[in-house]
């Protein structure tokens, strides 16, 4: 990731913006034991308190970093209850990255959001109707499969 | 001017977890932990 995703520009713009940047060796210690660190590369999102709220082990391309990191930031609001902020996110990786690796989680969640915000079931059928359509074998198309009765 | 580029062309770490996350709560930002293998 050093020498193709980091160096990218569109990478370098948007972890300046939108999150704050740590870097460190897969042996430091104590952080490595505390989030159970096993395989390399691993990226994890944190909120301000240190908690975690997404992970990702292995290899992100540019392409599939910037959906997954805004993924992570979704889940920081969407874990605390501040669905509205959530699906900012949640909504800008369905418009801007449609064909991420992230995008059928998000369009999961997206459904619960819209769910939890407005207590119609209507959203969770149409999330797992855009699963189906888009992301047949997805995990989250499975686990979105019993809306498909609402 | 040139190195103004360069150093513009990077990505700027927090130097440790406890900076990161005070700057992230100071910020309204959330921290991005990357860690890697230093081979």
């Amino acid at each position: 990731m050093d020498t193709v995703t980091y160096p990218d520009e569109k990478v370098v713009d948007f972890i300046g913006k939108n999150v704050v940047p740590l870097k460190l060796p897969y042996d430091s210690k104590p952080m490595a034991d505390d989030y159970m660190i096993k395989w390399t590369p691993t990226l994890i999102t944190l909120n301000g308190g240190g908690k975690e709220h997404h992970r990702t082990v292995g290899f992100l391309s540019p392409e599939e970093l910037i959906p997954s990191v805004l993924l992570g930031i979704g889940k920081v609001y969407f874990d605390r209850e501040s669905i509205t902020e959530a699906l900012t996110y949640f909504e800008k990786i369905v418009r801007e990255y449609p064909k991420s690796d992230s995008t059928a989680e998000v369009l999961y969640l997206k459904g619960v959001s819209e769910y939890k915000n407005t207590h119609d079931a209507k959203p969770l059928k149409l999330a797992y109707e855009l699963l189906q359509a888009g992301y047949p074998s997805s995990v989250w198309t499975k686990r979105a499969y019993p809306y498909r009765l609402l | 001017m040139a190195r103004e580029k360069y150093l513009a062309g990077m990505i700027h770490w927090e130097a440790d977890l406890e900076n990161a996350l005070a700057r992230a709560a100071s910020d309204g930002k959330t921290v991005l932990l990357f860690f890697h293998n230093t081979d």
